[in-house]
């Protein structure tokens, strides 16, 4: 009886677990949403006529249409400003409220000055840095905006699903002198690699296929994952149940060890240093081509204690400002990060299983995206006269 | 063909419904292609090597079984053959880098301008493995502990059975052979018992270690001199429970897919970090590779003879031998071959000689342990041997001898343990796993015991739900098993 009972219950766990996966998991959730939090939106800036000027992925279709628009301008010499999820979202957003960004956009198009964006939840260093070399060959950069996170300072390695044009056409930064340069290189050939086992064709599902690099099961499994895909809901799902998986495991551990939004987060020494190395690095090379460069310690929410260890988080800035100061012809540094009171910051969903809600250290409302193009817009303008 | 795959899965399902449809020997011939056709799903043309090792076993083995007893020169000169040619092809096709890399290295210490080219070959799949296995039922026919197989499907069945071919367990002739022969009928057993074996490497696998990996690489992949010494010893223990998941999870799979076929192969892991001495260590850790290593190394170069054939026991074996430094030459000896039969790299020999250490040590130290309990005994033992074991790992995982020193170098300095570099989810995730591990080993040895206040058909089919959910979600060939390399 023993064996049968066994048989029994392994078919009553394949059963359940099905339909499980079919009827409870069937939501496709976006997780870059899901991490803004309900009262905060993604809002990528546009031009008079709706054309983009703000992108938040380097792909061949983002990134053409942003440099087409820019010819169609009349290619002028641009002023690139990098950014997070603070650069594109807009706290309990109302109908005709847009980013910094595009404020900026609207009010430099009188000094006939052109202005873009490119920004990444959660964006390292490293990743402005490669996003820097790869558009300095394809637009006229005369000046970069970067705001140092020092929250993205803990962040490390390339996104490949933000880089997807650079991955498929094996872009790799010119000369590798540097180890930073062997390192970003490195990760985007490996990032090729896995999006391209045998047949040199990018696809979305390649990835998962890592292990089968130009073998007979490559095809196979891309085909039998093909099938699965179209005729059974519960195998498409599976990316769903996935990040379910996980975004509950962050809960469970945000609840078990007590964090929250507002809990001081340590730094880590190797990313750090690496994302500073990409710091100096960008500053360096645009010294050498002779574009300008703006730092600013972006907008932090004062009304409540901050998230930082104080001490880091000062020697950063100051160190921030060394950086600047060490070059002044070609640098400059701004300290933002009170500009904004705290009545313009809002909430965001919770990070735990218990409470609702966490306050939102990153994403502020529309007045606070006036008030940051505002000090943007003067720093500018000064330049300009 | 990997067995964390879609592919796979179908694979094994049509091979099972044939293989209790079909009659006689075309069973075991449609095993024998099913079994070419998994391999050849990697790389079609390294078949021709794994069937020249295997056809020189074969009829070396014959040959020595017509050869009589007395004539031990002929014996001698046919088990070269086998000797050579296994060997040969390991060292052609797994070391000729390492060891024109390493001469060329020496002749330039030396002063010596000529340089040997250095050629890139590939490493065919489960070579390290395959090989042993035919070395094994040659010795064994030498030794006359098995009849030669006269029966060329049946042998060459025992070569490729897909289940163990690429990663083990490292089979012996005279466990197998005879299940291949005594064709089972059909039972329900190996039906539910396969399933559940299969279930439990999947999990294993795709859940467990394939999410642990990206830690453990961004760890590994590190400057050395950047980490702390907290960091080193969550890598070691986070590889160590890769390692484990990984390749135990390929064993389950490997006994669960013949075991759907009616046949026992043996078990390569027992709780190995549960392990209370080195001794007990290798006596749950790859079991087959370690009793290979005490059948067919350790003992000849002790001088022991052997005079039986069991792929289980591991390589725990305090000899009784009187000549000591015979016996502690043969004990390094063997762990530096058993290291570098994982590698060709230095790391691994280095691994090697560090287990060959503590076992020494542990055997001299045995007087004193044995004052103590059993029971103090048991804990102490678990206290020193687990970060032992685990340390171990770094020179297996370490990308050179420099990182390995520079790592282990950590340890021994106070100041290295007053800060941390990694991510907070990386210390976290390494203390669960061994939190996990040992719920589960006390859970494991006591569930017979333990009567549950919910019947225990709910909660076993609550268990199956959660592990076909995870294994369903998660499944997904987006890496190797770790031991496909060796």
């Amino acid at each position: 009886m023993k064996p049968f009972f066994l048989l029994f219950e392994i078919l009553v766990g394949i059963a359940l677990s099905f339909l499980l996966t079919t009827v409870f998991f069937s939501n496709k959730i976006n997780f870059e949403d899901q991490a803004l939090g309900t009262e905060t939106v993604t809002w990528p800036a546009v031009d008079s006529v709706g054309n983009p000027i703000h992108i938040l992925h380097l792909d061949p279709t983002e990134t053409d249409r942003l440099i087409k628009y820019w010819h169609d301008r009349g290619s002028k010499e641009v002023i690139l400003i990098f950014g997070n999820s603070q650069t594109h979202s807009i706290n309990q957003r109302k109908d005709g409220e847009v980013v910094f960004v595009e404020l900026l956009h609207n009010r430099l198009k009188k000094l006939n000055m052109e202005i873009l964006s490119v920004s990444f939840p959660n964006a390292s260093l490293q990743e402005f840095f490669l996003a820097y070399n790869y558009l300095k060959q394809r637009l006229k950069i005369g000046k970069v905006i970067v705001p140092v996170f020092f929250d993205d300072m803990r962040e490390d390695g390339l996104r490949d699903v933000y880089f997807p044009e650079l991955i498929s056409e094996r872009y790799q930064i010119a000369s590798d002198s540097t180890e930073l340069k062997k390192k970003i290189n490195g990760e985007l050939q490996s990032h090729f690699n896995k999006a391209n086992p045998a047949s040199g064709q990018a696809n979305s599902t390649k990835p998962d296929l890592a292990a089968l690099k130009a073998t007979f099961q490559e095809r196979s499994e891309s085909l039998l994952n093909q099938f699965l895909n179209e005729h059974f809901a519960a195998w498409q799902n599976r990316a769903n149940v996935r990040g379910y998986f996980f975004v509950w495991l962050y809960q469970l551990r945000n609840t078990v060890f007590g964090i929250n939004a507002s809990t001081i987060r340590k730094m880590i020494p190797n990313r750090y240093q690496w994302n500073w190395q990409a710091l100096l690095e960008m500053t360096e090379d645009c010294s050498e081509n002779k574009i300008d460069v703006l730092l600013y310690v972006p907008p932090l929410r004062f009304d409540l204690p901050i998230p930082y260890d104080i001490k880091m988080y000062n020697d950063f800035k100051i160190k921030l400002a060394e950086c600047a100061n060490a070059n002044p012809r070609h640098l400059q540094f701004k300290n933002y990060e009170s500009i904004i009171p705290g009545n313009l910051w809002g909430y965001k969903g919770s990070t735990n299983l218990i409470s609702k809600r966490e306050a939102d250290y990153m994403h502020f409302k529309y007045k606070g995206h006036q008030i940051l193009a505002d000090s943007l817009f003067n720093v500018l303008n000064k330049q300009v006269k | 063909m990997i067995f964390n795959s879609t592919t796979f899965i179908l694979f094994l399902t049509l091979v099972v419904l044939l293989y209790w449809i079909l009659p006689g020997n075309t069973r075991m011939w449609m095993v024998l292609i099913a079994s070419c056709i998994f391999y050849g799903f990697w790389r079609w043309e390294f078949l021709s090597v794994m069937f020249v090792s295997a056809l020189t076993d074969y009829f070396t083995a014959l040959a020595i079984g017509r050869t009589p007893d007395q004539n031990v020169i002929k014996k001698n000169w046919l088990l070269s053959i086998t000797l050579v040619v296994n060997l040969g092809l390991l060292a052609y096709f797994k070391y000729l880098y390492f060891f024109t890399e390493n001469l060329n290295g020496l002749f330039h210490v030396i002063g010596f301008t000529f340089q040997f080219p250095l050629i890139q070959v590939i490493l065919p799949f489960g070579i390290s493995f395959y090989t042993f296995e035919t070395i094994s039922y040659t010795v064994d026919v030498y030794r006359g502990l098995v009849k030669p197989e006269k029966n060329f499907l049946n042998y060459a069945l025992f070569v490729t059975f897909f289940p163990k071919l690429v990663a083990g367990p490292i089979q012996r002739a005279a466990e197998l052979l005879p299940q291949l022969k005594d064709r089972p009928l059909f039972r329900l057993e190996f039906l539910s018992e396969g399933l559940k074996r299969i279930l439990y490497g999947l999990f294993l696998k795709v859940v467990m270690a394939d999410n642990i990996s990206p830690l453990v690489d961004e760890g590994f992949a590190s400057n050395p001199s950047s980490l702390s010494a907290v960091d080193v010893w969550t890598l070691a223990f986070l590889f160590g429970f890769q390692i484990y998941f990984d390749f135990s999870a390929y064993s389950h799979i490997a006994v669960g897919s013949a075991k759907l076929m009616g046949i026992s192969i043996p078990e390569n892991f027992n709780y190995p970090y549960i392990a209370s001495s080195f001794k007990d260590f290798w006596k749950r850790w790859h079991i087959s590779l370690s009793s290979w290593i005490r059948d067919y190394l350790y003992l000849p170069l002790s001088g022991v003879k052997v005079s039986k054939t069991t792929g289980t026991g591991g390589i725990g074996e305090s000899l009784d031998s009187s000549n000591r430094i015979a016996k502690n030459k043969s004990l390094f000896l063997t762990w530096a071959i058993m290291g570098l039969w994982h590698g060709a790299n230095w790391t691994f020999v280095f691994w090697g000689l560090y287990h060959a250490t503590l076992i020494f040590l542990e055997r001299k130290l045995k007087p004193i342990r044995n004052r103590f309990s059993f029971l103090n005994r048991a804990l102490a033992g678990w206290i020193f041997t687990i970060p032992l074991a685990m340390l171990s790992w770094i020179p297996f995982r370490a990308k050179n001898l420099a990182d390995t020193f520079a790592m282990l170098g950590k340890l021994v300095n106070p100041t290295q343990y007053r800060f941390y570099t990694m991510r907070e989810n990386t210390y976290l995730i390494a203390a669960l796993m061994l939190f996990l591990f040992l719920i589960t080993y006390f859970v494991d040895q006591t569930d017979k015991k333990f009567s549950y206040p919910i019947p225990r058909f709910v909660l076993n089919c609550v268990k199956f739900t959660i592990i076909v959910l995870f294994v369903f979600t998660f499944l997904r060939p987006i890496s190797q098993f770790i031991y496909f390399q060796f």
